[in-house]
């Protein structure tokens, strides 16, 4: 079973992010309010911010270590990300996207076995229809599907989803957290996702961590926070009662 | 209610503001190629003048197009993604061309490189004379058009997703090759524009040319100064000196208007 483990403070701009979260092969949940250092952890975790102190594991393999210098790049963190609004290659076509990852590094392939494989995950997640289409153009739910198409086809460690429903309308949204939640009890491998919805933590059973602020303000069952939730966002985020 | 707004004093007014730039826009273009006849374009084309100073132009703008493109590139990229506060500033300069009058330019670049130049007796002891020569032409083309190239690729760049960028990297992309396979095929259309806008630029090109480079024939002497030359001696030369310069000028712009349908018409024919 991987585990995971990150301790990170990290300055961007004026904004300070401190906190430190850890994980096993189940879905962790990141919620918070806009600006609370979501995105911004989900960014260090994959590379993109240098932090000031910083030490983060994955398995058995130690990405970052600023005491003893350790950065891997981002390219060899074997991490998937999912962005808000995917952030698909435009200027690609579905099978080209999807196969990107395929095509970089020591280890690429050869451009009609990384089609292979891109056209496999495709059908896998039910979208082989979409292969020669550009990228330009498809709806939301089809992009959430190319984008973690195009994420889970390097085979990552660990996957990171930052409010991945977002941009669907509700009724897409429905469909597509059900197809995610299967599609990441079947990845059996540790997915952090940041999100605004309490369904999508009762949809992925994840354990939840609470930022505000760049810090955690609380973490633990998504029934820990409903019994006692530490701030009004908490209590707001959740309900009533657990959906 | 709308019948009476269409026709109020302001909109009016404004109508007719309009239309008299649009006049002062349109008019000597139509006025110029109403002023000269078929023969005498043929006679102009076939003048010893013309195509010397037409392969010039053409060389040196192809040369400084490319430099431009080699060292714009990366300096457009630098200002679009630095947070740093020289980054402002240094974009600042490279705007500055654009509002400095071309003459002063040409000043400015004989204080740099000519003989009594800060980089005069540098150059001089290597053996190296540039003024008055066509790689000053090159050089004056490259200043006054690389702000134009520098903007719009700088523009292009900012628009890039920086996620777009990060979901690269976490494939296994190096910062380079994410570079050359995503930021840069997603602005290309920015960075064709700037690159016809810098090439247009350098192609009329005419203070700082002839202030730095002089006005030799086959040497130094590009359309815009052909035309200069032409006008002390033979009007309607000039005249078909400047219609040349005018069908490239449209025919950039009909390129640039065709460019979406182009890319879209090879996206479609793509396996």
């Amino acid at each position: 079973m991987s585990s995971w483990h990150a301790s990170v403070r990290a300055s961007v701009g004026t904004f300070l992010l401190e906190v430190a979260l850890r994980g096993d092969s189940g879905p962790i949940a990141i919620i918070g309010p806009n600006g609370s250092g979501k995105t911004t952890f989900l960014r260090f975790l994959a590379g993109a911010i240098a932090p000031d102190l910083a030490e983060f594991v994955l398995g058995t393999r130690t990405l970052v270590n600023t005491q003893t210098g350790i950065h891997t790049p981002m390219e060899q963190r074997r991490i998937g990300y999912l962005p808000q609004g995917y952030s698909l290659f435009s200027h690609l076509n579905v099978l080209d996207n999807v196969s990107f990852g395929l095509s970089t590094g020591p280890g690429k392939l050869i451009r009609s076995e990384r089609h292979s494989r891109a056209q496999d995950i495709l059908g896998e997640l039910g979208c082989s229809a979409l292969a020669h289409r550009p990228a330009e153009g498809l709806s939301g739910g089809e992009q959430q599907r190319v984008a973690l198409a195009r994420a889970l086809v390097i085979e990552p460690e660990l996957l990171l989803l930052d409010e991945p429903l977002a941009a669907l309308d509700a009724t897409t949204r429905r469909t597509v957290r059900i197809f995610l939640s299967e599609r990441l009890k079947m990845f059996g491998r540790p997915s952090i996702i940041a999100t605004h919805d309490v369904r999508d933590v009762v949809a992925l059973g994840a354990s939840v961590y609470a930022l505000d602020n760049g810090r955690v303000v609380q973490s633990g069952s998504l029934e820990d926070l409903f019994r006692d939730p530490a701030s009004e966002f908490i209590a707001e985020f959740i309900g009533p009662s657990i959906p | 209610m709308n019948q009476r707004s269409r026709f109020s004093p302001i909109s009016t007014l404004a109508g007719l503001l309009g239309a008299t730039l649009l006049g002062l826009l349109t008019v000597p273009l139509i006025a110029l190629i109403l002023s000269a006849s078929t023969e005498e374009v043929l006679a102009g084309l076939g003048h010893p003048m013309f195509l010397p100073a037409l392969l010039l132009s053409l060389k040196t703008t192809l040369v400084s197009l490319g430099l431009i493109i080699v060292m714009g590139t990366p300096l457009a990229w630098w200002i679009a993604s630095s947070q740093s506060r020289a980054t402002k500033m240094i974009s600042l300069l490279v705007e500055l061309p654009i509002v400095i009058p071309p003459a002063v330019l040409g000043v400015a670049l004989l204080q740099t490189f000519g003989r009594q130049g800060i980089l005069g007796p540098v150059l001089g002891n290597l053996g190296l004379a540039i003024p008055f020569t066509t790689e000053a032409v090159v050089i004056a083309q490259i200043v006054v058009s690389s702000p134009f190239f520098v903007q719009a690729a700088a523009s292009s760049f900012r628009k890039v997703d920086p996620d777009t960028l990060i979901v690269a990297r976490t494939l296994g992309s190096s910062s380079v090759a994410s570079f050359f396979r995503v930021a840069l095929p997603l602005s290309m259309p920015g960075l064709v524009t700037g690159a016809s806008l810098a090439w247009a630029r350098a192609l009329g090109e005419f203070g700082a040319t002839l202030l730095f480079a002089g006005n030799m024939p086959a040497e130094t002497q590009t359309m815009p100064l052909a035309i200069f030359s032409a006008l002390e001696s033979d009007v309607q030369l000039a005249v078909v000196f400047s219609l040349v310069l005018v069908a490239a000028g449209a025919a950039l712009l009909a390129g640039l208007q065709l460019l979406p349908f182009v890319t879209t018409a090879i996206k479609r024919t793509l396996p």
